[in-house]
C-alpha cells in the first residue's frame, strides 16, 4: 500500500501527458557515459555545439539558436538556475550520473512544472524510491588517441593530447519508514585534449597547467506520507573551468561556485486531485581565476523559485492553475543600475477530452513585473483516427521580457560593463524589447503497442520576432583569442521550418533501436539571423542500438551525422594548423560510438568500455572548438544493495 | 557501411551465441613470447619491441574473452632517443574453432591501453609516460599436449594510436594450462 502512494505522488509530480524523450540510467550505462553533460550525446532532437566536451550550446528542434540559450534545467521537476550569461555547463550540476533515474528531454514550448518553458527542457529526476540500503562508488577515465608517443622524441614529434579527464564519485542512500536520505559525491578532472585550445589556454592561465576540476556534494531527503509528500535537496558544486565567453571570442579562467536548495511538497485533496508547492534558490556565482589578462567576471546571481499549484476539474475536464513568483538577485563590483527583478505568475493548464479519439490541452501563463508583463499560450489537440494512429497539432504563442533572459546584453544595459571594461567594442542599436515567438507542430504518429514500434513524423514552425541578433567580427589572429567588434540588433526577425522523422523498434526484450532524422531551414530572413542559425546543421541523423544479448552484458552503439555548419563570425580567423584563411565552415562528420558492458558478482561489479568516434573522423563542432578524435573510455562501478 | 559491417557482426554473435551456462566453464592461462618482425618507421628509431605475454582466457556468451598484460623492453638504436618499457594491458574476443581432437585454430581482436614509460630523466614529468589506444588481431593454433597443457603458436598485428600509428607485427610462441573455472570465480565472473 505504501508503495502505492508513493508511486501516485512520484505521478502526481510529473507533469502529464508529455510528449518527451527519456533517457533512462539503464541508456546511460549501456551507452558508456561517463559524466552528466556526456547525456547530450545521447539526445536525438535537439542539436549541439561544445568547444570542449563539457559545455554546451543546445537548439531544440529549432525552438531557440545557439546565440539564445532559453532552454531550461530542473532537478527533480524544481528549476536550478547554473547559467552563466546562456552557457550552462551540465556537470555543475551537483548529481552524480549513477543517482539519476532518468532525464526528461521536451522540445515543445510549454508551462512546465509551474514554469514558462519556450526553448526546451532538460529534467534531472534521481533514484527516490529504491528501498533499503544503497551505496555506490564508481571510477572512470577517457583517452583521446593522437599522443606523439616514443615519436616525441624524434623529428616527427607532434602535440601532446591530455587525457579527457577522470571521474570519481560515489553515494549513500537509506529508505526505509517512509524516509529517503541520500548523499552523493562527485569529483571530475579534465584537460584540453586539442592543440589550438592548449595554446588558447595555457597563454591566458600564466603559470599553471590548464584543467577543469569539479567537485559537488548532494543531499537529499524525502518523506512519504499517506496523503503527504515532501523533498527537500541541497547541493554545492566547486568548478574550475576555461569558460568560453562567446561574446569575449576565447576562454576565461573561472573558479565558480553553485550553492542549491530546493522543496516540493504535495497534499493530496482526493484520490485524483492535490495541492503542490515548488521551492528553489540558486546562488551561482563565477568569480576570479587566476589568468594572464585578469579578466574577472565578478558576479553572483541568487535566484527563488516558488509556485503553489493545484489540480482542478474531474472526469473529462481536469487541469492545474498555480501562481508563482521569481526573483533574481544580482551582486558585482561592476556597476549596476538594477539589482534586482522580481516577477509574479499566474497560470493555468486544462485537459479537455473530448472523446476517446479526441484531447485538447489548453496552457496559459501569465507573469507581471513592476510595470510590464508577458504571457505565453499554448494549444495542442490530439485525434486518434485509428487505434494506432494519431495526429496532434500543437501551437504555442509567447511574448518574453528581455528581463526573463539569462543574456549578457540586459546586463550589459544594466550597466555590468565586463565587455567594454576588458577591450571589446559593441554597438547595441536600439533598446533590448519584449521579443514574441510563434510556434507549430503537425504531429503524425503511428503506434504498434505494447512499445513494439512507434513512428513520429513532426513537420514544425517558428517565427520569432523583436529578438536580438548579434554580429561578431573577430580580428584575425594566431590563437583565436582576440577580442573583437560586435553589433546587436534589437529587432531581429525571421522563421524556421522543419521536418523530423524519429523511430523506436524493440525488436524483443534484448534489442531497441532509435533512429532520428531531420532537416531545417531559415526563411527569407534577415543577414544577422540567417547568420546565427547557420551555425546549426540543416540536416541531421542518428540511430542507437542497445543490445543485451545474455542478462548481464549488453552492447551499443551510436551512429551521428552532422551536416555542415557555418559560422560567420569566423571567417576571416587564421587557422593556427596549417596557416590557412577562413575556417568558416565545420565540415560535416560521422561518428560511431560502441560500448559493451559487463556485470559481475550478481550485478554488483559494472564495469564497461566504450569507443567514441571509431571511425577516427575529423569531429569538431566550432570553429575554435576541439576537435575529437578517437577516444576510449572506461568505469567500473561498485553496488551494494 | 561500416556500421552496417558492425550490426552484421554483432548480431550474428548473440544469435549463435553460447548458452550461458557454458560460459565461464574453464580457464586457460598462458604465457607466451612475442617476435617482432615487421620493419617500418618505428624501427628506424627503435630495436624490433619483443616482449612477453600472460593471459587468462573463458569462455563468453559467445566465443572466448581474454584478460591479458604485454611487457616490451625497446632499446632504442641512437643516443636521441631513450629506451621505454611499454606494457599494453588489453581484453581480447575470439573465436575457436576445433579441427581434430588435439588442434583447433582461432582468431580474434585485441583492445588495450598501451602505456609507456621512458628512460629519460631531462624532460618534463608530464612527458615522462604516456598511454595510448592500442588494436591488435590475432590468428593463431592449439596443439593439446595432454593434462590439458597445451602449444600456442599466433600471429598478431598490433597498432597504436600515437598521432603517427606505430604498426607491429609479432609472432609468438607459448604455453598454456586449462583449468575447470571454481565455482566461486564462476559466480563472480556471471
Amino acid at each position: 500500500m505504501r508503495k502505492i502512494v508513493i508511486i501516485f505522488f512520484i505521478i502526481l509530480l510529473c507533469p502529464q501527458f508529455s510528449t518527451a524523450e527519456y533517457i533512462t540510467q539503464e541508456d546511460m550505462q549501456q551507452a558508456g557515459l561517463l559524466r552528466l553533460s556526456d547525456i547530450f550525446l545521447l539526445i536525438d532532437d535537439w542539436d549541439y555545439s561544445t568547444l570542449d566536451g563539457i559545455t554546451y550550446q543546445a537548439s531544440p528542434l529549432g525552438l531557440n539558436s545557439y546565440q539564445h540559450q532559453d532552454w531550461k534545467i530542473f532537478l527533480n521537476n524544481i528549476p536550478i538556475d547554473i547559467d552563466i550569461f546562456g552557457a550552462k555547463a551540465l556537470d555543475r550540476i551537483p548529481v552524480d550520473l549513477s543517482q539519476i533515474s532518468y532525464v526528461k528531454i521536451i522540445t515543445q514550448p510549454r508551462i512546465y512544472v509551474g514554469q514558462k518553458t519556450t526553448g526546451g527542457v532538460i529534467d534531472i529526476i534521481t533514484k527516490t524510491i529504491d528501498s533499503g540500503f544503497k551505496t555506490n562508488f564508481r571510477t572512470g577515465f577517457g583517452n583521446e588517441t593522437g599522443d606523439p608517443g616514443p615519436y616525441y622524441f624524434t623529428d616527427k614529434s607532434s602535440p601532446n593530447i591530455d587525457k579527457l579527464g577522470n571521474i570519481v564519485a560515489g553515494g549513500i542512500s537509506n529508505f526505509q519508514d517512509s524516509l529517503y536520505i541520500g548523499i552523493s559525491y562527485k569529483r571530475e578532472i579534465g584537460y584540453p585534449t586539442d592543440q589550438a585550445m592548449f595554446y588558447r589556454n595555457s597563454d591566458i592561465a600564466g603559470d599553471y597547467y590548464p584543467r577543469l576540476k569539479l567537485e559537488a556534494v548532494y543531499l537529499e531527503q524525502d518523506r512519504f506520507f499517506s496523503d503527504f509528500y515532501i523533498l527537500n535537496s541541497f547541493g554545492v558544486s566547486d568548478f574550475e573551468d576555461f569558460y568560453y565567453l562567446r561574446q569575449y571570442g576565447r576562454e576565461i579562467p573561472v573558479k565558480s561556485r553553485l550553492l542549491y536548495f530546493s522543496s516540493t511538497g504535495s497534499i493530496k485533496r482526493n484520490f485524483y486531485q492535490s495541492i503542490r508547492y515548488r521551492f528553489s534558490y540558486s546562488a551561482n556565482e563565477p568569480d576570479y581565476g587566476n589568468n594572464s589578462l585578469n579578466l574577472d567576471l565578478n558576479w553572483k546571481q541568487e535566484t527563488v523559485r516558488a509556485n503553489i499549484e493545484a489540480d482542478i476539474g474531474k472526469g473529462r475536464k481536469t487541469g492545474k492553475i498555480g501562481i508563482g513568483l521569481n526573483h533574481i538577485a544580482v551582486s558585482s563590483d561592476y556597476l549596476l543600475s538594477q539589482r534586482y527583478n522580481t516577477e509574479a505568475t499566474v497560470y493555468s493548464k486544462l485537459d479537455f477530452r473530448f472523446s476517446k479519439h479526441l484531447e485538447s490541452f489548453v496552457d496559459l501563463i501569465l507573469n507581471f513585473q513592476k510595470d510590464k508583463s508577458g504571457f505565453f499560450a499554448r494549444y495542442k489537440t490530439f485525434f486518434w483516427f485509428s487505434k494506432n494512429k494519431r495526429l496532434s497539432f500543437d501551437v504555442t504563442y509567447d511574448k518574453t521580457l528581455p528581463e526573463e533572459s539569462n543574456s549578457i546584453w540586459y546586463w550589459q544595459q544594466q550597466g555590468y560593463s565586463f565587455l567594454e571594461n576588458n577591450g571589446v567594442s559593441y554597438n547595441i542599436t536600439g533598446n533590448l524589447k519584449s521579443s514574441n515567438k510563434f510556434t507549430a507542430e503537425l504531429t503524425f504518429g503511428h503506434f504498434i503497442p505494447p512499445n513494439r514500434h512507434e513512428l513520429e513524423i513532426t513537420a514544425y514552425f517558428r517565427s520569432f520576432s523583436n529578438i536580438y541578433c548579434e554580429g561578431q567580427y573577430i580580428i584575425s589572429d594566431q590563437d583565436y583569442s582576440a577580442p573583437n567588434n560586435l553589433i546587436v540588433k534589437t529587432d531581429c526577425s525571421g522563421q524556421i521550418v522543419g521536418v523530423a522523422l524519429e523511430e523506436k523498434i524493440n525488436l524483443s526484450n534484448r534489442m531497441r533501436i532509435k533512429f532520428f532524422a531531420r532537416y531545417q531551414q531559415s526563411l527569407n530572413n534577415e543577414t544577422l539571423f540567417e547568420e546565427a542559425w547557420s551555425s546549426i546543421p540543416k540536416f541531421r541523423l542518428s540511430t542507437t542500438i542497445y543490445y543485451t544479448p545474455v542478462d548481464g552484458y549488453s552492447l551499443s552503439s551510436r551512429l551521428r551525422y552532422n551536416g555542415v555548419t557555418k559560422w560567420v563570425d569566423y571567417d576571416n580567423t587564421d587557422d593556427i594548423t596549417d596557416d590557412t584563411h577562413n575556417v568558416m565552415e565545420v565540415d560535416p562528420f560521422v561518428s560511431i560510438d560502441i560500448t559493451a558492458q559487463k556485470y559481475f558478482q550478481n550485478r554488483k561489479i559494472r564495469t564497461s568500455f566504450s569507443i567514441r568516434n571509431l571511425l577516427n573522423s575529423k569531429i569538431s563542432y566550432h570553429p575554435i572548438g576541439a576537435q575529437f578524435d578517437l577516444s576510449y573510455f572506461a568505469q567500473i562501478e561498485f553496488l551494494l544493495n | 557501411m561500416f556500421y552496417l559491417i558492425i550490426l552484421l557482426l554483432v548480431i550474428p554473435m548473440g544469435l549463435f551465441g553460447q548458452e550461458k551456462s557454458k560460459a565461464f566453464k574453464t580457464i586457460s592461462i598462458s604465457a607466451n613470447y612475442l617476435q617482432n618482425i615487421n620493419d617500418n618507421m618505428f624501427h628506424d628509431y627503435w630495436k624490433p619491441a619483443n616482449g612477453f605475454e600472460l593471459s587468462a582466457e573463458t569462455e563468453f556468451y559467445f566465443g572466448k574473452v581474454e584478460l591479458g598484460a604485454q611487457l616490451f623492453s625497446i632499446n632504442a638504436k641512437n643516443i636521441e632517443q631513450p629506451d621505454f618499457l611499454a606494457v599494453n594491458m588489453y581484453i581480447g574476443w575470439s573465436w575457436e574453432q576445433k579441427l581434430f581432437s588435439k588442434f583447433s585454430i582461432y582468431s580474434g581482436f585485441l583492445l588495450g591501453n598501451y602505456y609507456m614509460n621512458f628512460d629519460e630523466n631531462n624532460i618534463d614529468v608530464n612527458l615522462k609516460t604516456e598511454s595510448e589506444f592500442s588494436l591488435g588481431l590475432k590468428a593463431g593454433l592449439k596443439y593439446n599436449i595432454g593434462k590439458n597443457l597445451f602449444i600456442n603458436i599466433s600471429g598478431r598485428y598490433q597498432i597504436i594510436y600515437t598521432y603517427h600509428r606505430i604498426h607491429l607485427s609479432y609472432i609468438s610462441i607459448g604455453l598454456g594450462k586449462t583449468f575447470v573455472t571454481p565455482k566461486w570465480l564462476r559466480e563472480f565472473l556471471n
